[in-house]
């Protein structure tokens, strides 16, 4: 017993000195436009993508820079919980936050916080927050999916020598709604190009996370009942190509090839190989950070909200003409 | 006087019949296994019954043998470890971090495991000596390792492992991936350990009934502790194999594993009369798991399906080993 209260009173101790540790530095700049009565300029920032490297990379310059301008930001997250974040945020709207910002949402599964900002004045900015304008936000910034299509099945073709009559697989993610655009997009150019989608329906990877796995998988069995029946994999995103592309190497085929978007690092090493991996595209979403900041403390200085609120910028192609040059961000 | 006794007649028992039900009700885990792998060789004969996605499968399900066989010890005892995949995801994680960071690949891989082993340790001790419920226990674990994980590769994907450390995941030794080997050393331990050895006994005998085994000697504490343990150590060589498998290392890579190794321990447990988990049947419950993935994959059926389907055996499975117990 007394073995079993020590343990329990140690845990707590050692939960209580993490939440100390981790707490954030209170001093906090005020505003003038934006800032509630408290004096401090509030950001509550939120994601359900944390666990991708875009999601992480790019939320935690948005607190990086936040700080730097002296707000109090604080980052809200989950794995794809929804339920979470809407509680979280509805949480922090209650505890007088005086922006939201919104990383990689779902427009479809917030609806509880956008009404709870609503209710309480609040605006949301927006990083990749759907395909379209979207009433919700004061500002969304997000990169133009058509083009990230157009570039990657433009790659394929270039790699192929033509669309025409090829088999491409397309692996996609239809509960990111970023991904799921794109793959829809580029499906329909690569039919409209005459390709014949491998499978005859799009892939769809259960988790993101884990998708380097069931890419791996999807390439491998396929390629076992159909040897000659794959000329292409265009994938949504390269954890998900890496996987396409290993197991094309292990099949020992040198005649497929797949494209990605995101160039992580690691893939614009495989790019470099030339090998099957071949291309990916670069969203560079510091620039994109660094645009919401400046508007968000453009609101904090005079309440000035964006003109725009739908903002598209474009992603540049990574291939093996331009890999070795490029520096990775992720 | 003298005293007479009248006999009822027996009772005529349809043996036979029993006995086949018997039977079947036996091997209604391997009699699925063989059904699928019957339904897809008449589906798609020359690509599924081929050598080399023989060979595939086998691949394909090294790492959910390694990690189904350590929630088996664990099961064995009459508990759960439901941390099997978040333990998994931190040792490799933890490997591929400090190989990056310049550390000998051996010596990372030992840190790696010895991490498993420490969440193993843990477990235990919440279980054995805490008396906090296994479920409860391993759940708690399951996030805090998994907040570890994130930790540890900073919410991204690792990469960049010397090259020597992919002989571990993606070489083959007479065209056979070497997961498979280490895959089939696991099992072939673990079956050693519960057949022939003291402490294999002892597991199944607190599993069976923990305040019988104490009464007889048992130190029950201590056997669930080290089963938790030998679960954390070999979960930990599933999640190391799984990133040199991948080269590289994400904050979830192993994670849904988990759920596949309790339905595959789950599936074996049909196969004993006493309903208890067992090492061979947990192969026949990996088996029917890869064959049903690869299977559907090649027939061409949706992910979201498979899933489903995937699922529905889990239900299946553990309605049929709750049966057993019943019956038992």
């Amino acid at each position: 017993m007394r073995t079993r209260l020590t343990i329990t009173a140690g845990l707590l101790a050692a939960g209580l000195l993490a939440l100390t540790g981790c707490s954030d530095d209170p001093n906090a700049a005020a505003g003038t436009g934006g800032a509630a009565d408290d004096g401090v300029f509030k950001v509550a920032a939120f994601t359900a993508g944390y666990g991708t490297p875009g999601g992480k990379l790019t939320l935690d310059k948005f607190v990086e820079e936040g700080k730097a301008k002296g707000w109090d930001v604080t980052l809200y997250t989950s794995d794809f919980d929804y339920d979470k974040i809407n509680s979280d945020m509805q949480s922090a709207i209650t505890q007088g936050a005086d922006v939201i910002l919104a990383g990689f949402p779902d427009p479809r599964q917030i609806a509880p916080l956008v009404n709870a900002a609503e209710g309480a004045e609040i605006p949301i900015f927006s990083i990749d927050g759907g395909v379209e304008p979207n009433e919700d936000f004061v500002e969304d910034v997000t990169f133009d999916q058509d083009q990230l299509a157009e570039l990657t099945v433009g790659a394929l073709d270039e790699a192929m020598g033509g669309l025409q009559g090829k088999d491409v697989m397309v692996i996609g993610h239809d509960p990111h709604i970023g991904i799921m655009t794109r793959s829809n997009l580029a499906m329909d150019m690569l039919e409209e190009a005459g390709a014949n989608i491998a499978g005859g329906e799009m892939k769809q990877a259960l988790n993101p996370a884990t998708s380097q796995e069931e890419a791996l998988k999807f390439v491998t069995d396929f390629l076992q009942a159909n040897p000659e029946g794959l000329d292409g994999v265009w994938v949504g995103w390269d954890h998900a190509a890496l996987g396409a592309a290993q197991a094309i190497s292990e099949a020992g085929r040198d005649d497929i090839y797949v494209t990605g978007v995101d160039a992580l690092g690691v893939a614009v090493e495989e790019i470099k190989k030339d090998g099957p991996f071949y291309a990916s595209v670069h969203q560079d979403w510091f620039s994109v950070v660094d645009r919401v900041v400046e508007d968000i403390e453009a609101y904090r200085a005079d309440g000035t909200l964006p003109q725009e609120n739908f903002v598209e910028v474009e992603g540049e192609l990574i291939d093996r003409g331009n890999a070795d040059d490029f520096t990775p961000s992720m | 006087m003298a005293q007479t006794t009248d006999t009822v007649p027996a009772v005529e028992v349809p043996q036979d019949k029993t006995q086949m039900s018997q039977m079947l009700w036996q091997g209604g885990t391997i009699i699925a296994l063989v059904a699928l792998i019957v339904v897809f060789g008449i589906l798609r004969p020359a690509a599924f019954l081929s050598f080399g996605n023989m060979t595939n499968i086998l691949a394909q399900v090294a790492i959910l043998t390694i990690i189904a066989a350590a929630q088996t010890v664990v099961m064995v005892t009459g508990h759960f470890d439901l941390s099997v995949g978040t333990t998994a995801t931190l040792a490799g994680a933890t490997a591929s971090a400090l190989m990056i960071n310049g550390m000998p690949v051996s010596m990372a891989i030992v840190v790696g495991v010895l991490v498993g082993t420490l969440v193993g340790i843990v477990n235990g001790i919440l279980v054995a000596y805490l008396g906090i419920s296994a479920i409860v226990a391993t759940l708690a674990t399951m996030t805090t390792v998994g907040g570890l994980a994130f930790i540890v590769t900073d919410g991204t994907t690792l990469y960049g492992m010397p090259e020597s450390f992919n002989w571990i995941g993606q070489t083959r030794l007479a065209g056979i991936p070497m997961p498979v080997f280490f895959a089939l050393i696991v099992a072939a331990v673990i079956w050693v350990i519960l057949r022939y050895t003291t402490v294999g006994r002892r597991w199944y005998a607190v599993g069976g009934n923990s305040e019988v085994a104490r009464l007889s000697g048992v130190n029950v504490r201590l056997n669930v502790l080290l089963a938790f343990t030998v679960a954390g150590f070999a979960s930990a060589l599933g999640g190391i194999i799984l990133v040199s498998r991948l080269s590289s290392a994400s904050s979830t890579s192993a994670n849904d594993y988990m759920m596949l190794a309790v339905a595959a321990a789950f599936l074996g447990m049909t196969l004993l009369k006493s309903g208890q988990a067992n090492i061979g049947g947990t192969l026949v419950g990996v088996g029917i798991i890869g064959v049903l993935q690869n299977g559907l994959n090649i027939v061409g059926v949706n992910t979201y399906i498979q899933q489903v389907l995937t699922g529905i055996i889990i239900i299946a499975a553990v309605l049929m080993s709750s049966l057993k117990s019943k019956n038992a």
